[in-house]
């Protein structure tokens, strides 16, 4: 059977991701074909985070990302599991997305917080060094971070900023306390040997907390009282004089991006609601200016009485809109009841009606970020996918140490122990099958294994059970009678 | 506009006779058509006798009205959007009865083996009809949709050219999609 090309485009651009990846593992043409056409697949995707409570698991482990697939009026949701394991317990931000790779970043008040880079769909992970410019680990009380993710066309390269605020206090004049703000800001470039750089940015600059920046074109911003633009390249920075608000509250202003141009959108939650969006125009050198749209969204939360409100995701061709929705009454398309519901609808703001509901939670913290899907490797393109010296001895040691784990524990104490101990460069991020590959097919029986293993066995005084299995099931092979002598 | 007679030639040298109202909904032949060269017989090199009245069956149902047959795509979302001025409730109604109407025509049309949805499909690429390459291209996805790598072979007809290295290598990454791996 020969279908052309197209024909097997046009029904892969039909499937969802996990479908289409595994119709990789068919044939050869249509495993080359599938590296070609991911990027020609229009999946635009919205990766959302959802908080703790997502129904399909209960403990408070992140332990899948929701994509949210939009076509037309109609949206699709699915889970895809996450290949990797942070710290447990512990929930991350998506601080960023950029040519199909997510940022995650712990969203901790600590300087030295691990920032990964990762991509959902080939599950690969990189992990960021600790930086030498921040004190480690310790914590300031107050202390806010703010995380950018881009990419700079120029130079084909990766990088990330980290924004530190530390606060404190100084005696004015008269002898009153006042909480005042330091700025630490460091960028690092992405590749197998990169280190956190210093970089010029202004200090005190009180951007919100939690609010990290959006990337575009080449440009990460911040919104604060006005808007912070940093050139990816040239590392340079502006400012941008905001237009005149109604609200000077972060939480009634959200910066997005709207048909490719920057937006402010202003929202007014009294009733009658509507939003104001400011769209960006201009360049550095000609001058920046905006011209504002309000939208009518007084029907929003129409035709429950309840109170709520919403923040706009992204919009849409046609006055279209994708809203995150809190209402305290269950929205009337949906059929499942439920109460306190945050909600993703499609919205027109023409005629005022749903288009569709996406899931409701009963609690929930969405992050939004539009990506396009790839299976491009970074780990590859900035060569780190062999192992180290150091990774494989410390594998050796997890794998005598917790021997009656799973191999994804293993991996998951690959990357802790990656980054307490050799953060200084920047890591691919293990997975359990990567590690079992590892062992079986190159370590299991190598010298370096065998001497470390015996090594680490007669430091201690007592081995227990497990491990006289292990030595005797694995290494029996090759030293045979010798081990049992010992 | 008038019922002028288009016949078509297949590629084993059958003709078929296909109105051109009907004919208009294959973007290939309203080019034909508009373009003036229309010679008695458009000869179709690329489709056979035993798809092309299939084709033409599709053609006949859905000629010059490609609105309804979008609406049928769109599953009835158009509804709600649909708040007109002038909101006639007896057209609705007669509308809906259609559109149900065609869509159990669909169903049933789209009842065949595997051989000839490959052929269908190759047609209606070729002679750009939209909404038949829809409906087939559709029914492909949801032979793919959940399967396995050897089901997808078998659906497919396809013979998996990995060496058994290679296969297993492939196993290996779909694992990671998933579960956790037991240590052994």
């Amino acid at each position: 059977m020969n279908l052309p090309k197209d024909i097997i485009f046009e029904i892969w651009s039909r499937l969802p991701i996990e479908s289409f990846l595994r119709c990789r593992s068919v044939c050869k043409l249509w495993y080359n074909w599938g590296y070609e056409t991911i990027h020609q697949l229009p999946h635009l995707v919205l990766a959302v985070q959802p908080e703790a409570s997502l129904p399909l698991h209960d403990d408070n482990k992140i332990s899948s990302l929701l994509m949210m697939n939009v076509e037309g009026d109609h949206c699709k949701t699915r889970q895809i599991p996450l290949g990797f394991q942070l710290f447990e317990r512990l929930l991350f931000d998506i601080v960023g997305s950029c040519n199909g790779f997510l940022c995650l970043c712990l969203p901790l008040p600590v300087y030295n917080c691990p920032i990964y880079l990762y991509n959902p769909i080939t599950k690969e992970a990189t992990l960021l060094p600790r930086s030498h410019l921040t004190p480690s680990l310790s914590r300031t009380v107050g202390l806010s971070t703010t995380v950018g993710f881009g990419f700079d066309r120029l130079d084909n390269k990766y990088k990330v900023v980290r924004v530190h605020e530390i606060p404190y206090i100084e005696s004015d004049d008269e002898g009153e306390d006042c909480k005042k703000f330091n700025t630490l800001s460091e960028i690092i470039t992405v590749n197998a040997n990169a280190f956190w750089r210093k970089l010029d940015f202004p200090r005190a600059v009180r951007t919100y907390k939690g609010v990290h920046p959006v990337f575009l074109d080449g440009i990460l911003y911040w919104l604060c009282d006005n808007i912070l633009a940093l050139d990816i390249h040239s590392e340079k920075h502006w400012t941008i004089e905001c237009p005149p608000l109604k609200h000077s509250s972060r939480k009634r202003k959200s910066l997005i991006h709207i048909d490719g141009s920057l937006a402010i959108i202003d929202y007014n939650y009294h009733s009658p609601m509507s939003i104001d969006i400011w769209l960006l125009k201009g360049s550095k050198t000609m001058g920046f200016s905006f011209s504002l749209t309000t939208y009518d969204m007084s029907r929003v939360l129409y035709p429950q009485a309840g109170s709520g409100d919403f923040l706009v995701i992204a919009k849409l061709s046609h006055d279209t809109f994708l809203l995150e929705l809190r209402s305290d009454q269950p929205i009337l398309m949906n059929r499942s009841n439920q109460v306190h519901d945050y909600s993703i609808v499609l919205y027109s703001s023409i005629t005022q009606q749903y288009l569709s509901v996406q899931g409701t939670w009963k609690k929930s913290m969405f992050q939004r970020h539009w990506m396009v899907p790839t299976l491009k490797s970074l780990n590859a393109e900035i060569d780190i996918n062999s192992w180290t010296d150091e990774e494989d001895r410390l594998l050796v040691r997890l794998v005598t140490q917790y021997s009656a784990r799973t191999w994804a524990q293993i991996a998951h104490r690959l990357v802790i122990e990656n980054w307490i101990r050799f953060a200084k460069y920047v890591r691919a991020v293990r997975t359990g099958g990567q590690c079992r590959e590892r062992w079986h097919n190159h370590l299991c029986f190598s010298f370096l294994s065998f001497s470390l293993v015996l090594g680490e066995l007669l430091q201690r005084s007592s081995w227990n059970e497990e491990e006289d299995e292990i030595l005797l099931t694995e290494y029996h092979g090759v030293l045979g009678e010798q081990i049992i002598r010992d | 506009m008038s019922s002028t007679k288009i016949f078509l030639k297949s590629s084993d040298d059958k003709t078929f006779e296909i109105d051109e109202t009907a004919a208009r909904a294959s973007e290939t032949l309203k080019n034909i058509i508009d373009g003036g060269c229309l010679d008695g017989v458009i000869p179709l090199p690329n489709v056979s006798s035993n798809i092309l009245p299939k084709v033409i069956e599709y053609c006949k149902k859905h000629g010059g009205d490609n609105g309804s047959s979008k609406k049928i795509a769109n599953g009835g979302v158009d509804k709600d959007k649909e708040i007109l001025p002038d909101y006639d409730e007896e057209e609705d109604k007669r509308e809906k009865v259609r559109v149900d109407e065609l869509k159990k025509w669909e169903e049933e049309y789209m009842d065949f083996d595997q051989q000839v949805l490959y052929d269908l499909m190759l047609a209606a690429n070729y002679l750009h009809i939209k909404g038949l390459l829809d409906l087939t291209v559709e029914k492909a996805a949801s032979m793919i949709r959940g399967r396995t790598p050897d089901q997808i072979r078998e659906n497919f007809n396809i013979n998996s050219d990995f060496t058994p290295e290679e296969e297993e290598e492939m196993i290996l990454i779909e694992d990671e999609w998933d579960d956790e791996w037991a240590f052994d």
